[in-house]
């Protein structure tokens, strides 16, 4: 497979990456979900990844992430390799996702949630001995996140009696305090009705602009307002990668994914934009 | 309600506790002797309490820890160290790197096979401790054991007043440690461990570490708890590491709640005191009493003894 589009102002300089996957390959059984896949991101990245249902774009986060383990190839962060490390070490090296289903800890309040995101980030969570009032500076964070979400007003109710929609800020609250140098967003706006995309659209603007970030989209509206770049993902493959235009514009990408209405609806939206 | 958000609870209730149980030392002094084994049952259950409630550990088996608390004072006793205060320091310490070793095993499960392992746990230990006669006296214990004043000052009567007061000291101590950790930045961990424990590993916390050294302070706690119940029973017998004890301990904080780091001290007197005051009144139906109180507090009081309180104390407060 030829050499990835390097994201731009990349110069080859392959190690600096924020996030560089190298011939990432899994089998499960006989079936090859991801095959042979290459992918570069740099910081302050946007970067989207697309396919039709079944194209490995989740094994491929889990691969990314640490919850699957390769067969062969090596995911770079920074120049280093994360290929053999654990989900922990990964987030502490600063590769963070965030989940396509929402998965937050229910009976505790939006601070709490962002709270046990902050205390590990700070490596206060181990400390049996210090009170929540002694740790200042971790509050301030929370808030902080809480504020650019805006939503500090909801930070003393339990996140299972919230929407959805405001359930996937909390997420994404808890990925910011995080601190996250490489993001994975696992289709940040599914299950969110149409109302409350905006709130999400918000939101993801927001994030650290340095930060690099992948994220698997079906809403081809989002990924045009959001991503830069665009990597379509067939049978495991990689189909085409680049800048989102080009990709999008491309024969083989419209007849293999996004077919005709989806197309227009990417033009649609752009024009409209 | 959260345990570590005791909120109005603690304070009220907290304090109501502290004075009642010292209270009852001048209402009732001729019962001090059953109130100190009470006390320290309550430690016991609130070191169950701890793990279940507040770190999801769910468990047939920590009478194990009670037991070997109790016989590692019993045979330092026996062996010459008669220093109450460090023996219990020791007994708990000894069961809190026990339980690091168990930890690591066992609590990469949960749920019903935690359970399973437990109990199956704590049955071997029990027979084990059967057979060793030559540790443990076998069924016929541990006898002969006596334990120098208490600081030095406080000498062992058969009136159980230093007893009682030694066992509320104990108690309170432990409460205190206890409580500082549930709402420490850890004890928060623990809560999002017991949430959703697959998240927290996502968010770069070592849940397994986390929850072995939860379950390590936990049996520390009940070893000093078995300890406490040798130096004040002058006896140690195989009762203590039975899967009965781990049964009551368990029926215990189920009764006083789960949710609430009160539940054991509210569950493990009411539980033991209407016991005993059931087996006065008639020695065969004392069960029935128990079985009809229980089935009542879970059917009619979510979250236990405590969560009925919370409710009665909040009313009038959003929830």
């Amino acid at each position: 497979m030829a050499d990835p589009d390097l994201p731009n102002g990349s110069d080859g300089m392959t190690s600096m990456l924020a996030l560089e996957l190298r011939g990432l390959s899994k089998t499960f059984g006989g079936l090859q979900v991801t095959h042979d896949v290459h992918l570069g991101l740099a910081s302050g990245a946007r970067h989207a990844l697309i396919g039709p249902n079944g194209a490995g774009k989740s094994t491929l986060v889990g691969l990314v992430s640490g919850a699957i383990e390769p067969d062969s190839g090596q995911v770079m962060s920074f120049g280093r390799d994360l290929t053999r490390l654990s989900l922990q070490d990964r987030v502490k090296m600063g590769l963070v996702r965030s989940f396509q289903i929402t998965s937050l800890f229910p009976k505790l309040s939006v601070l709490e949630n962002v709270q046990l995101a902050v205390n590990e980030n700070t490596g206060v969570a181990d400390r049996l001995w210090l009170g929540m009032k002694d740790l200042v500076e971790q509050r301030e964070r929370c808030l902080e996140v809480l504020a650019e979400l805006q939503i500090v007003e909801q930070s003393d109710i339990p996140v299972e009696n919230l929407s959805y929609g405001k359930q996937r800020l909390v997420e994404i609250a808890i990925v910011l305090a995080l601190k996250p140098r490489v993001l994975l967003l696992d289709e940040p706006a599914a299950g969110i009705p149409s109302t409350e995309t905006d709130l999400l659209l918000t939101a993801l603007h927001k994030l650290p602009s340095e930060t690099a970030i992948l994220m698997i989209e079906h809403d081809m509206k989002l990924v045009r307002e959001f991503c830069a770049e665009v990597t379509v993902l067939v049978s495991g493959k990689v189909l085409a990668s680049g800048k989102s235009e080009d990709v999008m514009n491309s024969e083989t990408v419209r007849d293999v994914y996004l077919g005709r209405a989806g197309y227009e609806r990417f033009k649609g939206v752009k024009e409209h934009v | 309600m959260k345990l570590e958000k005791t909120g109005f609870l603690s304070d009220r209730v907290g304090m109501i506790w502290w004075l009642a149980a010292l209270a009852a030392y001048f209402i009732f002094p001729d019962y001090r002797g059953f109130g100190a084994s009470v006390l320290v049952m309550t430690l016991f259950a609130l070191s169950f309490g701890l793990a279940l409630g507040f770190a999801g550990i769910i468990s047939l088996g920590h009478a194990m820890y009670f037991g070997v608390g109790a016989y590692v004072a019993g045979r330092l006793a026996l062996a010459g160290w008669q220093e109450p205060i460090s023996g219990v320091l020791i007994a708990g310490f000894v069961t809190g790197v026990l339980a690091i070793g168990i930890g690591f095993v066992i609590l990469r499960l949960n749920g019903l096979p935690l359970l399973m392992v437990t109990m199956a746990l704590s049955v071997i230990v029990f027979e084990a401790a059967n057979k060793a006669t030559g540790i443990t006296g076998g069924d016929d214990g541990l006898v002969g054991i006596s334990f120098k004043p208490v600081l030095g000052i406080f000498n062992w009567n058969l009136d159980g007043n230093l007893q009682y007061l030694y066992a509320l000291a104990w108690l309170a101590l432990v409460f205190f440690i206890a409580r500082r950790v549930v709402s420490s930045p850890y004890g928060l961990s623990m809560a999002g461990i017991r949430e959703n424990s697959l998240r927290m590993s996502l968010l770069g916390a070592p849940v397994l570490r986390r929850l072995v050294v939860m379950y390590s302070l936990c049996a520390a706690f009940a070893g000093i708890a078995g300890a406490l119940l040798t130096q004040i029973t002058a006896f140690v017998g195989l009762q203590v590491l039975s899967l009965e004890t781990s049964v009551d301990v368990l029926v215990m904080v189920v009764l006083g709640g789960t949710f609430s780091i009160y539940g054991a001290l509210l569950g493990a007197p009411v539980y033991l005191i209407v016991k005993y005051v059931t087996q006065q009144w008639n020695p065969f139906y004392w069960m029935l009493v128990i079985g009809v109180l229980l089935m009542g507090v879970t059917f009619f009081f979510k979250g236990g003894i405590s969560g009925w309180l919370t409710r009665i104390f909040q009313t009038g407060r959003t929830e």
